[in-house]
C-alpha cells in the first residue's frame, strides 16, 4: 500500500479594469490522483469484506471565476459586490475492473465506474412503461426493474404479464453527489454609518443520498406515510418501494441566504474611541425542493468518495447574533 | 471611459508537482501482523475461538442471519417492522428477495470468513509438532469450518469450492459432502492425538468438540443423502453430553439482542410453528410452550423463547432430538419401516426432564406404518423439535413438501460475490 498522490495543473489570470472598479480572476485546473486509497468491497469468499488498497486514478477538471465590482463609489455610498463561479468535473480513470462498490456508509451504494462521476450512487430503481411512466401493479404499487443486466451501465428489462420479471434485480446509475457548479454571490453596501453584508450562496445539480428521509417513511413518521394512513397512497404502498434504492436519491440543489449582517458605526462616544453595534443572521433562507432538513450535510464526512450521503446528519444551524464592539 | 488602462495585466502559470512521498511503511502498532499471528500457539488459539464470535456475536453473525432468512422464508416467524427491508423481501418471498439482501450477505460473508480463518488455523496445526496441541485447534475450527459450508449448502445450490480470488463453485450436495470430509479429517486428528489439557484450557470450555464433529457428521451425510453413513454416524452420538455456544453480558446471545429483546424484527408465527394444519403440534406438545412464549397485555401473542430467551441462553450446537431423527429419517429412507418407527418415538414420548436442554414433546407414541406416513411424521417432528434453528428450509425441498409451503427454494448469490467474481453462478428462478 502507498500514499495517494495528487498531481496538479493549474493556470489562471488576475485581472482589474476602471482603477480596479472591475476585477476577474480566472483559474482553470486539472488534477489527477493517483493510487486512489479506498475501502472498496471485494468478493467474501476471499475471506474479507472489504479491502483498503490503492484502486485506479481519478481526474477533476475545472474552472472558477471571481468577478469583483464597485458599481458605486461616493463619499457616502458605497456598492461593492463579489461573484464566484465554480464548476468540477471528475472521472474516474483506469480502475482496474468496470464496478467497484465501496464499503458502504449508511447503506448507500457508492461506486467507482470507469469514465463515471467518483462516487456516483449506483443501484435499483423504478421499473418503467414504454411510454415513461411508472409501471405499477394491479393494487397501484410501484415495482423494481428486473431483468438481465448485460453490463454494469447496460439492461435489458424483462416482464412477464406485464410486471417486471427475471432473476436479477437491476441496477444503473441513480445519481451523482458532485454538484454541476456552486457559486457564491456577495454584496457589500455602505451608506454613511451603516454597513450591510448579504450573502447568497448557490449549489446545483446535486443528487443526495436520503437515507434519514426513507427512514421517516418506514417508522411511519414521514409525509408518505401519512398519506398511505389516509388513504392517499394505496396500502402497502411504502413496504412495496422500501427496497428500491431510487426511492433514496433527492435533489439537493439549493440557493440559500447564507449571510445578512448590518453594522451600524456610532463612532466617538465618551471615552470610547470607537463602538459599533452590529445584528447578524446566517443561513436564513434555503431555497430548494429536497425533502429532508437540509441538503448541505455529509454522514461521510470529509471523505474524498462518499459525498452527500444524508443519515443521521445534523442540519446546518441558522444563527442570529447581535453584537457590540468597541473600542477604548 | 475612453481612457480606459488596463491596470495589471498578469498571467500566472503555476504547475504544482507534489513531489513522491517517503516510502516508508510504518507498521500500525495496534494489530499484529499476519505473519506475527501465525507464529504463535495462542494467537492462533484465539482466532480459533474467535471463529465461535464470528458465528454466534450480534446481528450480523451467520447464526442470526440463518435463522433469520430460514425462519421468514419457511413461514416460522412474523415480521414485526417492514422498516427492517432485508426481512421484509424474505418475509414476501419470491422474486422480491434480491442480491441487495444483507441478512443472506451476513450468512455469505461470515461463512467465508470462518472458512478463510478456519484454514489458516488448521495448516497452522498440521504444521505444530505438539500433535495433542494440534489436534484441539484442528476439532475446534473444524466444527465451524463444517457449520459454514452446511449452512450455505442449505440456502444456495452452488457454494463457492474454497477461497481465494475468484472461486469456482461446487454443487450443494458437494458442499455437505466437503463438510463431512472436514470432520472426518477432524475426528481423525481427534483420535490419533487427543487434545491435550493445554489446548482444551484455551478454547471454549462449553464446546464438547468430538461430540460436536460427530453429530454434525451425521447432519450433513443424511442432508448429502448418504443414508447408510448418516445412520452410522449417529451411533457414535453421545445424547446427554452437553455442547453449547456460551453468551455473557458482553457478547449476548444475538437472536434475543436483536430479535426477542426489541420486538422490531422477528416473532413466531402463532403455535402451529408456521406448519400447515394437518400438521401442526397436538395441543398438549410440550416443545409449543418450551419455543414460544405468551403474551397476554401486549401483542403480538407469540413471543420468541426456547434458545433465545435471554441474552445469556445456550445456544446448542446439535439438539440429542436432531440426531434421534436423523436416525429415524436415514432408517426409513433405508426402508427400515420399523427400526424407524423406534428412533422416531424417542423424539416423540421424550419428556422434556429427560432432555439435557429440556427439549421434550411428552406424548404418546406415533401410530404409522407406511413409509410416506413415517416420514411425514418424522417432517413433522423435526420442525418442532428444532424449531428456529435454521434447518426448515433444507427439511421442506428433502421431504418434497409442496412448493406454496415456502417462499423460496434458493437464494440469489450476494451482489458483493457477483460483482467481484466472475464465476458466481445465475441465480435461482425461484
Amino acid at each position: 500500500m502507498k500514499p495517494e498522490r495528487q498531481e496538479e495543473f493549474e493556470f489562471g489570470t488576475d485581472l482589474g479594469f476602471f482603477q480596479d472598479r472591475i476585477g476577474i480572476q480566472f483559474n482553470y485546473y486539472i488534477k489527477n490522483v493517483k493510487d486512489l486509497l479506498i475501502s472498496r468491497v471485494i468478493a467474501p469468499t476471499q475471506g474479507f469484506s472489504n479491502l483498503l488498497d490503492n484502486f485506479g486514478s481519478l481526474r477533476n477538471k475545472g474552472f472558477e471565476v471571481v468577478l469583483t465590482a464597485a458599481p458605486v463609489r461616493t463619499a457616502d455610498f458605497n456598492w461593492n459586490l463579489t461573484a464566484i463561479f465554480n464548476r468540477n468535473r471528475n472521472k474516474a480513470v483506469s480502475i482496474g475492473q468496470a464496478l467497484t462498490l465501496l464499503t458502504l456508509n449508511a447503506g448507500a451504494p457508492v461506486a467507482i465506474i470507469e469514465g463515471q462521476p467518483v462516487g456516483v450512487f449506483y443501484g435499483s430503481f423504478f421499473a418503467t412503461n414504454p411510454d415513461g411512466s411508472q409501471l405499477k401493479n394491479g393494487s397501484g404499487i410501484l415495482q423494481i426493474e428486473k431483468g438481465i443486466q448485460d453490463g454494469v451501465l447496460t439492461y435489458t428489462p424483462q416482464r412477464t404479464n406485464d410486471l417486471p420479471s427475471g432473476t436479477t434485480t437491476l441496477r444503473k446509475v441513480l445519481g451523482n453527489p458532485n454538484p454541476d457548479y456552486t457559486a457564491s454571490l456577495v454584496n457589500e453596501l455602505s451608506y454613511k454609518n451603516f454597513d450591510l453584508r448579504i450573502q447568497l450562496d448557490a449549489v446545483q445539480g446535486v443528487d443526495v443520498w436520503n437515507a434519514d428521509w426513507r427512514t421517516r417513511q418506514g417508522v411511519g413518521s414521514g409525509e408518505v406515510s401519512q398519506m398511505e394512513d389516509e388513504g392517499l397512497v394505496p396500502r402497502g404502498y411504502i413496504a412495496g418501494v422500501y427496497a428500491i434504492e431510487e426511492w433514496r436519491i433527492d435533489d439537493g440543489s439549493f440557493v440559500k441566504l447564507r449571510e445578512v449582517s448590518l453594522s451600524y458605526r456610532l463612532g466617538k462616544i465618551r471615552g470610547m474611541s470607537d463602538l459599533t453595534i452590529s445584528a447578524s443572521g446566517r443561513n436564513l433562507i434555503s431555497w430548494d425542493n429536497y425533502k429532508g432538513y437540509d441538503p448541505e450535510v455529509n454522514a461521510g464526512g470529509q471523505s474524498t468518495v462518499l459525498r452527500g450521503i444524508d443519515f443521521g446528519a445534523v442540519p446546518i444551524p441558522r444563527v442570529f447574533s447581535l453584537g457590540l464592539s468597541a473600542k477604548f | 471611459m475612453a481612457s480606459f488602462k488596463i491596470f495589471i495585466l498578469t498571467g500566472i502559470i503555476a504547475v504544482v508537482i507534489l513531489l513522491p512521498s517517503c516510502t516508508k511503511d510504518y507498521p500500525n502498532p495496534n494489530q499484529p501482523t499476519f505473519e506475527e499471528v501465525y507464529n504463535s500457539e495462542r494467537a492462533v488459539t484465539a482466532i480459533a475461538g474467535g471463529l465461535q464470535r464470528v458465528y454466534t456475536a450480534g446481528a450480523a453473525s451467520a447464526l442470526y442471519a440463518l435463522v433469520d432468512a430460514n425462519g421468514f422464508t419457511t413461514g416460522e416467524l412474523i415480521l414485526r417492522n417492514a422498516g427492517n427491508v432485508p426481512e421484509l423481501q424474505l418475509s414476501t418471498g419470491g422474486s422480491a428477495v434480491d442480491a441487495a439482501n444483507t441478512v443472506l450477505l451476513n450468512v455469505w460473508t461470515k461463512s467465508n470468513k470462518i472458512i478463510f480463518d478456519a484454514d489458516s488455523v488448521i495448516s497452522f496445526a498440521n504444521r505444530l509438532p505438539d500433535k495433542s496441541y494440534a489436534s484441539g485447534l484442528i476439532g475446534f475450527a473444524s466444527i465451524f469450518k463444517a457449520l459454514s459450508l452446511g449452512n450455505m449448502s442449505m440456502l444456495w445450490e452452488s457454494v463457492p469450492d474454497t477461497t481465494g480470488l475468484n472461486v469456482n463453485f461446487i454443487d450443494r450436495i458437494e458442499g455437505f459432502n466437503k463438510a463431512v470430509a472436514v470432520i472426518d479429517y477432524a475426528i481423525a486428528a481427534y483420535f490419533a492425538n487427543p487434545p491435550n489439557t493445554q489446548v482444551t484450557g484455551r478454547l471454549p470450555s462449553d464446546v464438547n468438540i468430538i461430540n460436536t464433529l460427530r453429530a454434525l457428521k451425521a447432519r450433513y451425510h443424511l442432508f448429502a443423502g448418504n443414508y447408510q453413513a448418516a445412520l452410522d454416524a449417529t451411533d457414535s452420538v453421545a445424547l446427554t453430553t452437553s455442547s453449547v455456544i456460551s453468551f455473557d453480558a458482553i457478547t449476548l446471545n444475538p437472536v434475543f439482542e436483536s430479535a426477542t429483546s426489541t420486538n422490531n424484527v422477528y416473532q413466531p408465527v402463532d403455535s402451529t410453528m408456521g406448519l400447515p394444519a394437518d400438521l401442526a403440534p397436538d395441543l398438549s406438545d410440550q416443545r409449543v410452550p418450551f419455543y414460544i412464549g405468551i403474551n397476554a397485555n401486549i401483542l403480538p401473542r407469540y413471543r420468541i423463547k426456547g434458545f433465545y430467551a435471554s441474552g445469556s441462553t445456550k445456544v446448542p450446537f446439535v439438539l440429542p432430538g436432531e440426531v434421534l431423527l436423523i436416525k429415524a429419517e436415514a432408517l426409513a429412507r433405508l426402508d427400515r419401516l420399523p427400526d424407524a418407527l423406534i428412533a422416531l418415538n424417542e423424539v416423540v414420548t421424550k419428556e422434556p426432564a429427560d432432555d439435557i436442554y429440556g427439549v421434550g414433546a411428552g406424548l404418546s407414541p406415533f401410530v404409522g406404518t407406511t413409509k410416506d406416513e413415517i416420514l411425514t411424521e418424522i417432517y413433522r417432528q423435526r420442525c418442532i423439535e428444532l424449531f428456529m434453528s435454521g434447518m426448515k428450509l433444507e427439511d421442506m425441498r428433502r421431504f418434497g413438501r409442496p412448493v406454496e409451503e415456502r417462499k423460496r427454494n434458493f437464494f440469489p448469490y450476494p451482489f458483493a460475490e457477483s460483482d467481484n467474481n466472475p464465476n458466481t453462478p445465475e441465480n435461482p428462478e425461484f
